[in-house]
């Protein structure tokens, strides 16, 4: 044994332990050298939640040669029983959506192997919650790391190959970029969970039931934050060897989101949308009392939605351009759904991953995918995949859902498959 | 012309009114202009608005009118906090608030905006502002006046008696012995918010039974001259803490309701998904608190007819005005005109916002003898925007708008066409409403005959609490003919502004569903032809197609927002809500886009 995992204190639901230990799994690759240890009074109701996992009870000493250590907050219950927890090499703290986060130290490459790999990502913040998450300078463009969940390559993207191979593939090696933002990225969810993830499964796997050459490789170029505009310059950046077959951009919720914040006038003349802290950004780099600004220019109600779909053609234009066929696709957000489950009543409502302000402002972008959805736009795309709109179809049985604008694995699952149906019927109808 | 202006400002609600000659001509709340809900902040928009709607300038005030005694307010905290076990830690907070703010500075800073002489400013006492607003807006040249509400300086109710144009206090209430306070702390109590949450309360009540209503009013000590105490001992009123409740209210009446939890006092209406383990106990829950507000709302109703029932032997007179934040407890109200016959006058913004018409009535009338001018008829007194300001806001948003024939009928066609067919409209006409009730100028229109509509306007249009009811429009020589109430006369009668509640008639109940709540009331707005034309006639003409002159009439606002006030904050509620259609003015905008 050498790694050695706490389960909560409090008897979890099962969909929270579960994702937990799914994440213990994937950080290690399998549940081989974790042991796992709940309270004698919660031992059986993991039991019967984890049912095939072994659970073993906290008993003096337990953690006695272990390596590693992952706990999942509070400790305290615990002590009486154990002892003081062993000294270990590496202490984690586990969240309930499977993330595992370096405790008293700052990110290594073991925890992100392209750490140092450019000298950009070399000078990002390491340490503390920064590390683990955040926006870091690079001057082409947007960049956000989130770990925790899997691999990341130097830009923070949830890719594992080596891009520079894919410009020389063959005919029938198929790939498909993604673009987005975390819901892209899928920050709720484990590589092995992600829609990106999923859609090449489904894709090889109709593949090869079908008898068919083709394979495909899906490229999650989604960046946590990222609107449309970053979206275009990630693909300027880092497709013109790969020529990608498809181009999906899956989005709407950052652009319409961070729009409301934005300039007003970049806004409305340039559909220009960009993060809250920007601006902020630009006062600390220049170390300077604001200058005064003019008066907020006048802009509609509609001019997020304009700007949305203006930057949105604009990108289908150019994919267009260059030969492959664009896919877009609006994401969902917590009104897409006809009614929550319990579980996302308590991750929006009761116990909020996000905070009520921000909320309102995704009741505001809800009712712009509304309008946006009632007014298909014409747009050079292959196929226009309104998620807003499928999402209402489920109702309060179905957990799909992590926080207002992110998706548990549940509807990962659910957009990697609705992808693969579309791109599937693409290359059929060829 | 003697042009006086009164300010409200400081505390909640700030506002502007503009009396010229002794008649109101301009009103307005900062919040519609600031966009910031119950914003307190010196009214600067608000006073620009009034101004310019008289078309003068601040040098032509004749004076400016204050609704508060500012030092009399701090003097009270400062013996409040002496007095107090945490009396430091308030007076420290308070000093420090004040001090920021600038309150003790408010004629200073009232000047400077106005670039006038400090010394042409007077402040009028808070409560003295309250019944200046009831009684010179009412028709009545005889009445008994009573103010009721959280606080003034130190004063919490009052009874007055107009006469002409003067008035004389006859009994007050001081501090901690508040009706207001007690409504609000109860508020606190059922997870809402303080001076914001009351008229859930009052909705709540309708869900439960009074079954501590002995309890409740055995907190109350009734003087036979209409005075009241109020045993403290479940209350924090005089040194505020965190909440304005003890522990022993907890102890003695049950854990507080956490703020959002699900309000659901039967099976039907648990919102979607909740955890099946959890159903009874949020129903259990549920009906406890039903049961509590509505016997907090039933001893409310009893210090409030004690009271006026008090004001009436006192002053011989059964015209009763009143004022203060709990004049808009409209189930008192209606009991008022229907129990005890009373003729009664309600000023349409009978919270803090009113004190700046009154404390300028006050001035006008009482300190300055200017006659009376007339009841106070219609509560239009806000912002009015041209059909040009109309075109370019409509014409640049994007939207599309309906083509309809040129002319009223036509208008009122499409519009009774689209509310019959079940669409829910916002609707924006003339001058902005003086109050907190949306009367037909920046409304939310929909047809009350759906029984699914009271759940899709709280939930998909306003996103609010699906329990909370909502007010039919009606014309006024109808509204007794739906509703158990004496018929209408006067257009400064309650029912105009929205005040007052009546049970709907047994036999409409089932054929209005959306606008019955579910104890069978419903809080009247009687429109009449010569005070709303438009609304007046788009109700007449809803009765072709919809089969009834009523429609559901809720304020143009999201839930938390302030009402909307000019075109582009009515297209941007439009866009961010799931309105069918705006019509603004003579435009009718769709949700079509050219995208």
């Amino acid at each position: 044994m050498t790694v050695l995992a706490l389960l909560p204190q409090v008897a979890e639901d099962a969909i929270d332990v579960r994702q937990r230990v799914e994440g213990l799994s994937a950080a290690f690759g399998s549940l081989d050298r974790v042991l796992i240890v709940a309270l004698p009074e919660h031992a059986d109701h993991y039991r019967a939640i984890l049912a095939g996992v072994p659970v073993v009870e906290a008993r003096p000493r337990i953690g006695d040669g272990a390596d590693e250590l992952v706990t999942c907050g509070d400790v305290s219950a615990y002590l009486p029983i154990t002892g003081p927890l062993p000294a270990v090499g590496r202490n984690w703290h586990l969240t309930d959506h499977g993330r595992l986060i370096p405790v008293g130290r700052g990110l290594d490459t073991t925890d992100c192997p392209d750490l140092f790999r450019n000298a950009f990502s070399a000078r990002s913040p390491r340490d503390g919650l920064l590390g683990i998450g955040c926006f870091y300078y690079f001057p082409y463009g947007y960049l956000y790391r989130f770990t925790g969940l899997g691999h990341l390559n130097e830009f923070g993207h949830r890719i594992g190959v080596d891009l520079a191979s894919l410009g020389s593939r063959p005919a029938t090696h198929r790939v498909i970029a993604l673009f987005g933002g975390s819901a892209a990225f899928s920050i709720f969810c484990l590589d092995h969970q992600t829609f990106a993830h999923v859609m090449q499964n489904r894709l090889n796997a109709r593949s090869r039931a079908a008898g068919s050459e083709l394979c495909f490789t899906v490229l999650n170029f989604g960046t946590p934050g990222a609107v449309v505009l970053n979206e275009i310059q990630t693909f300027l950046l880092f497709c013109d060897r790969i020529r990608p077959d498809i181009v999906i951009s899956h989005s709407g919720g950052n652009d319409l989101f961070y729009a409301q914040t934005s300039d007003p006038h970049l806004l409305r003349d340039y559909g220009i949308v960009y993060q809250d802290n920007l601006e902020e950004w630009a006062e600390r780099l220049h170390g300077e009392a604001p200058a005064p600004v003019e008066p907020a220019a006048q802009i509609g109600p509609l001019a997020p939605l304009q700007s949305y779909v203006r930057r949105i053609r604009q990108f289908a234009t150019l994919v267009q351009g260059w030969g492959a066929a664009f896919i877009w696709g609006l994401q969902p957000v917590f009104i897409s759904k006809a009614a929550l489950s319990p579980k996302e009543h308590e991750w929006i409502w009761t116990r909020p991953r996000v905070g009520a302000p921000e909320r309102e402002r995704f009741q505001r972008v809800a009712a712009l995918m509304d309008v946006l959805s009632n007014n298909e736009p014409d747009v050079p795309a292959a196929a226009f995949v309104n998620f807003h709109r499928l999402f209402r179809m489920h109702g309060a049985n179905d957990t799909l859902l992590a926080d207002v604008i992110h998706l548990h694995p549940n509807g990962d699952l659910l957009v990697g498959e609705t992808y693969a149906g579309s791109i599937w019927d693409m290359f059929h109808r060829d | 012309m003697e042009a006086i202006l009164g300010i409200s400002c400081d505390f909640h609600d700030a506002a502007a009114a503009l009396v010229i000659d002794g008649r109101v001509v301009a009103a307005a709340q900062e919040e519609r202009f600031s966009r910031r809900k119950n914003d307190a902040r010196l009214p600067v928009a608000a006073i620009r608005f009034c101004l310019a709607r008289a078309g003068i300038t601040a040098s032509e005030l004749t004076a400016v009118a204050f609704y508060e005694e500012t030092m009399l307010k701090f003097d009270r905290i400062v013996n409040a906090a002496l007095a107090g076990a945490d009396g430091w830690r308030y007076f420290e907070e308070t000093v420090t608030d004040w001090h920021r703010a600038g309150k003790f500075r408010v004629r200073e800073r009232i000047a400077a905006a106005l670039g006038i002489d400090e010394t042409r400013i007077v402040n009028i006492g808070h409560h003295q502002s309250h019944a200046a607003s009831a009684f010179f807006c009412s028709p009545f040249e005889h009445a008994a006046v009573l103010t009721l509400d959280g606080a003034g300086e130190k004063e919490t109710a009052t009874i007055s008696e107009g006469v002409g144009n003067r008035l004389r206090k006859l009994r007050s209430v001081s501090l901690p012995h508040s009706l207001g306070l007690f409504y609000s702390a109860w508020t606190a109590y059922l997870g809402f918010q303080v001076n914001e949450g009351e008229y859930k309360v009052m909705g709540m009540a309708g869900f439960g039974q009074p079954r501590h209503r002995a309890a409740m009013e055995a907190l109350f000590t009734l003087d036979e001259d209409g005075g009241f105490r109020l045993d403290q001992n479940l209350f924090s009123f005089q040194v505020p803490g965190d909440l304005p409740f003890t522990l022993a209210m907890v102890e003695r009446f049950g854990s507080a309701r956490q703020a959002g939890a699900p309000f659901a006092p039967s099976a039907e209406d648990l919102p979607a998904g909740t955890d099946p383990a959890r159903q009874t106990a949020i129903i259990a829950d549920s009906r406890r608190f039903a049961d509590i507000a509505a016997s907090v709302q039933a001893c409310t109703e009893t210090v409030i007819l004690h009271m006026v029932d008090a004001a009436v032997r006192l002053t011989g007179t059964r015209s009763v005005c009143l004022a203060g934040g709990v004049a808009l407890n409209s189930l008192a109200n209606g009991r008022l005109i229907r129990e005890r016959g009373y003729e009664l006058y309600v000023h349409p913004a009978a919270g803090d916002s009113g004190g700046a018409v009154g404390a300028a009535l006050y001035l006008a009338h009482q300190d300055r003898g200017a006659p009376r001018t007339g009841a106070l008829e219609r509560a239009d007194l806000g912002i009015e925007f041209s059909s040009t300001d109309i075109d370019v806001a409509v014409d640049g948003s994007g939207f599309v708008t309906l083509d309809t024939a040129p002319g009223e009928e036509a208008l009122l066609d499409a519009v009774a066409g689209l509310l019959a067919s079940g669409k829910v409209i916002g609707w924006m006409q003339g001058r902005a409403e003086w109050g907190p009730r949306a009367l037909g100028h920046r409304s939310i229109l929909a047809n009350p005959t759906l029984p699914h509509m009271q759940r899709l306007v709280n939930e998909k249009i306003k996103f609010r609490e699906p329990f909370r009811p909502f007010a039919p429009a009606v014309p006024a020589e109808d509204a007794d003919r739906f509703f158990d109430m004496p018929a209408v006369r006067g257009a400064w009668q309650p029912e105009h502004f929205m005040l007052a509640v009546h049970p709907v008639r047994d036999a409409w109940r089932a054929r209005l569903p959306a606008i019955t709540h579910v104890d069978g009331t419903a809080r009247v707005q009687a429109v009449r032809a010569d005070v709303n034309p438009r609304l007046h006639a788009l109700l007449r003409r809803f009765e072709r197609t919809g089969g009834v002159p009523v429609l559901l009439n809720t304020s143009f606002n999201l839930n938390g927002e302030p009402i909307v006030n000019s075109p582009a904050d009515a297209l941007a509620t439009f866009t961010h809500s799931g309105l069918d259609a705006l019509v603004l003015g003579h435009r009718i905008v769709t949700k079509k886009v050219v995208l």
